[in-house]
This record gives structure tokens, C-alpha cells and sequence, in this order.
């Protein structure tokens, strides 16, 4: 009988561990990892006929987000091609927060910032700092949820990594 | 004596700073500073349905700029062919305009500021050429003697678009259509679907932002028209600035546009307004001249501003 009970027991928990698994791959899903450390970004150098090949593709992928499309196959091929270059992350990260996807956004963003820092500075004409400052902590306050840090999966504790590098950024500290 | 020179010396630094102060706020390049304290940048809204709605729309989101960027705005709101008008006389240093209207203004000097993000295709819109769903009307070429309503003729996708859509179907609207109209008055693009729901015209060239709006407010129902045709999307609003601004002041502009969150507010008249809310925008993005370039094809097929010929 105690035996039964056990082996039920047993049983519940291999099922409930299954799930959890299941659920923590699809949210391993939603937010890519970073590849790499952010420190290893460098910036790219584009010349000639890559030149145009890059202002092409990337003046249309920003029609298509702009427009409400789907940017993401140009996009795809705008990172593969020219992921030094901070204007591709850049609009890969509005891409990203127009769509809710906001992790994803957050890390595109410190990967623009990190090659090109006047996303933050007010002096600049390219500052995008107040977006990303609310969006920095949108998702500081989902990983506060989390009561630990320990409790966070790994996509989670790059997440917050990647924001507490924004944070400082923005705090005008040095890398 | 000694007195006299004295008083002749603090007369004449008197009018030194007095004349220097008056003076337009200026750079090397004849460019208006930001520092400017006596002429505030005037900026020229596009009437859009009626002069009390641009305004209700604009005034937080002048305010705004001015609180944020300590520029002093002043907003002018004009009719739509007034617009290129005042710009050109130089009355106005930034504009909101529908992408027709930039384009004619590019030709004096307007550049793009920022595209607007309203509705289903961000920074874009489409114009379209609706009818009744129970209309025995199923090509362009059956509009050939029927009775047509079109949006202001200085309207992109109000009157432009479906100009050009009827040429290429081989529809000349001044020849072929029985009679077409431009209704008077505000809210022309909302007049035009009512004309066509009402059967006072058998089709109507729409906005599909506007008819996008009228479906979401549930002041029409979608199944209660067919689109017959849609034009390529052009740029929505923009805003331009006009050359006398210094760039350093236009980069102040467009960077506190592309950071507004909807949780942004201003005060007028003691009201605090969302801004993006009260505009009924979902934000600014970057835009460039060539973004323009079928709007000045359509321009140039229609015999249309700036490229008309008589």
C-alpha cells in the first residue's frame, strides 16, 4: 500500500519536474542569450560596396519597422553580416520593443550602446536614452519578481547582467 | 562736464546693450540658436479635420518641446494650402504636414525632422477607393460614369493616390467619372465614406487610416464596405524644419520626439494631457528625404504640385 502511495508519489513529481523543464525552454526561447560578452563587440569598419549593401538593407528594414512589418529576415541578415556596425542593433531593439519583446530589446540595445555610447548621451543627436532607461527598468522589475537571483535561469541572469551594464551606463560609470 | 560725458557714456552702453538684445539670435551661419528669448520658433500645424481638433491634438505636444528643450514654440495652425504659403514667406520655422505637403516644401528648403507613428502601418499610410459592399461595382474601370467623392485635393491618400490608382485603370476622373466632389467643410475624409454609405455617391476615395479609425471607434462598419482598390504606402504626418534652424537645435527637436513615451504629460491650462494620447500618436521615427520618392512619382503622374504643369 505505502509502497503504491510512493510510486504515485513518484510518479507526480517526475511529471511536475517535466513540466517545469518544458516551461523554462520556452522561456529560454522568448529571450536569446547573448553570444558572447558584451566586452567583445567591436565596432565595424564598412567601406565601398559593403557601404551601400548596408545603408540599403538597413534603410529598408527600417521602413518595415516603421511600417508595422516584419523587419526580423532582414534583420537576421543585417546582424550576420554587420554586427559591429551600432545602428543594426539599434533598430533591431526598437524592432524588438514595438513588439512587446522587450528582454530581447534590452539586450540589442546595450549591444548599440556598447558600440556606439551616445545612445546615452543627452548632447547627442542620437540619444535614445530616455526609451531605454524606461525600458531598463520595465525589466529590472520583472527580474525583481524573481526573489532571488538564484531563482533566475541563466537568459534571466544575462538579462540582468545586460541591464545592470545599461544602468551603469546611464549612470555615466566606466567599463 | 566731467558729469555730462558720464551720463553721455552710460547712455550710449545703455543703447549698446539695448540694440544688441533686440537683435535675432543668430549663429555664423544665420542659423536661429536655442537661446532665443525675444522670437520663439514658430511652428506650423497642418489643419487636419478642423482647426479646434489640430489644436486640441498639437497644444500639449508644443508645450511639451518647449518645457523639455527651454526653446520658446509658438504654434500657428493653418489650412492645408496655406501651409506652403507661410513657409515660403518664412513664417514658419518647423512644420507638421502631410507628405504632399513636404514635398512641396522640400523644393524651398524643408528637410525631414521625424515621421509619425499612427495606426496599423506605423509611420505609413495608404489611400484606398471604398465602396458600398452591395455595390454592383467590382473593378476601377466599372467607376467609368458613376459619381465619386474625393478627400482635400492636397491629400496624399485622400486625393492623390486614388488620382493616380484611376489613371493607371484607364479612368480619367475629369473625363470618365459622371461627376465627382470635394465636400465642404471639416472632417471631409469622414464626410466622403458617409456620402457613399448614405448612396449619395457610388464610391469614395479614403484615407484607410481615417477609415481604420472609423471601424475602431465603431462609427462604421467594416462589412458594410469593400475596398476597391489601395494605393502603395507613403509616409503619414512628418515634421520638417526649415533651413534658418540651426542643426544643433533641429537635433534637440527630433531627439526629444524620438525618446516621448506614452507616460510623458504637459500642462495646459492647468491640465495635466498625455502627450502621445492627446495627439493620438504611437510615437516619432526617423525619416528620410528619399522615404518621399513615390509620393513625388504620384505628384508628377497626376500633374499635381509642385511638379504641375498648365
Amino acid at each position: 500500500m505505502n509502497r503504491t502511495l510512493i510510486n504515485r508519489l513518484t510518479e507526480a513529481l517526475a511529471v511536475l519536474c517535466a513540466a517545469a523543464g518544458v516551461l523554462i525552454l520556452a522561456r529560454s526561447a522568448t529571450v536569446p542569450v547573448i553570444e558572447g560578452s558584451l566586452a567583445d563587440m567591436k565596432v565595424q569598419v564598412v567601406a565601398g560596396p559593403d557601404m551601400e549593401r548596408f545603408h540599403t538593407l538597413l534603410d529598408e528594414a527600417r521602413r518595415i519597422t516603421d511600417s508595422n512589418g516584419d523587419p526580423d529576415p532582414l534583420l537576421q541578415e543585417l546582424e550576420g553580416s554587420f554586427p559591429g556596425r551600432h545602428e543594426v542593433w539599434a533598430l533591431a531593439a526598437r524592432n524588438a520593443a514595438a513588439q512587446g519583446r522587450d528582454g530581447e530589446a534590452l539586450l540589442d540595445f546595450a549591444r548599440a550602446v556598447r558600440l556606439q555610447p551616445d545612445y546615452l548621451d543627452e548632447r547627442s543627436v542620437m540619444f535614445l536614452g530616455k526609451r531605454i532607461e524606461a525600458l531598463t527598468g520595465k525589466v529590472m522589475a520583472e527580474l525583481d519578481a524573481a526573489r532571488t537571483r538564484r531563482d533566475l535561469d541563466s537568459s534571466g541572469k544575462e538579462l540582468l547582467k545586460t541591464a545592470y551594464f545599461l544602468r551603469r551606463q546611464m549612470a555615466g560609470g566606466c567599463e | 562736464m566731467r558729469f555730462e560725458i558720464k551720463l553721455t557714456y552710460l547712455i550710449f552702453v545703455i543703447l549698446v546693450i539695448s540694440v544688441s538684445s533686440c537683435k535675432p539670435s543668430t549663429d555664423m551661419s544665420g542659423h536661429k540658436e536655442a537661446d532665443i528669448s525675444v522670437q520663439p520658433l514658430r511652428i506650423g500645424y497642418m489643419i487636419c479635420d478642423s482647426i479646434e481638433e489640430t489644436r486640441a491634438r498639437f497644444e500639449p505636444l508644443t508645450r511639451y518641446l518647449q518645457d523639455r528643450s527651454g526653446i520658446p514654440f509658438e504654434a500657428v495652425y493653418l489650412n492645408t494650402f496655406e501651409v506652403p504659403e507661410a513657409f515660403e514667406r518664412g513664417d514658419l520655422d518647423i512644420v507638421h504636414s502631410n507628405s504632399l505637403l513636404y514635398v512641396i516644401m522640400h523644393e524651398k528648403g524643408l528637410e525631414p525632422l521625424a515621421g509619425e507613428k499612427r495606426g496599423s502601418m506605423g509611420y505609413r499610410s495608404a489611400g484606398g477607393i471604398i465602396v458600398r459592399a452591395d455595390s454592383p461595382i467590382k473593378t476601377l474601370a466599372d467607376l467609368a460614369g458613376k459619381r465619386m467623392a474625393f478627400g482635400p485635393q492636397l491629400a496624399p491618400t485622400g486625393f492623390l493616390t486614388q488620382y493616380e490608382l484611376l489613371i493607371e485603370a484607364g479612368v480619367d476622373p475629369e473625363l470618365d467619372l459622371e461627376y465627382y466632389a470635394i465636400p465642404w467643410g471639416a472632417y471631409k475624409h469622414e464626410k466622403v465614406v458617409y456620402g457613399v454609405w448614405f448612396g449619395t455617391y457610388d464610391a469614395a476615395a479614403v484615407p484607410l487610416l481615417d477609415l481604420e479609425l472609423m471601424v475602431r471607434d465603431n462609427r462604421i462598419r467594416q462589412e458594410d464596405m469593400r475596398l476597391l482598390a489601395r494605393g502603395d504606402p507613403i509616409p503619414y504626418c512628418v515634421f520638417g524644419v526649415g533651413p534658418d534652424v540651426s542643426p544643433d537645435v533641429a537635433g534637440r527637436i527630433r531627439s526629444l520626439l524620438f525618446n516621448l513615451l506614452p507616460g510623458d504629460t504637459a500642462e495646459v491650462e492647468g491640465e495635466i494631457l498625455s502627450v502621445l494620447r492627446r495627439a493620438g500618436v504611437d510615437g516619432f521615427v526617423p525619416i528620410t528625404d528619399s522615404d518621399f520618392d513615390r509620393v513625388r512619382e504620384m505628384a508628377r503622374k497626376t500633374n499635381m504640385p509642385p511638379y504641375q504643369k498648365f
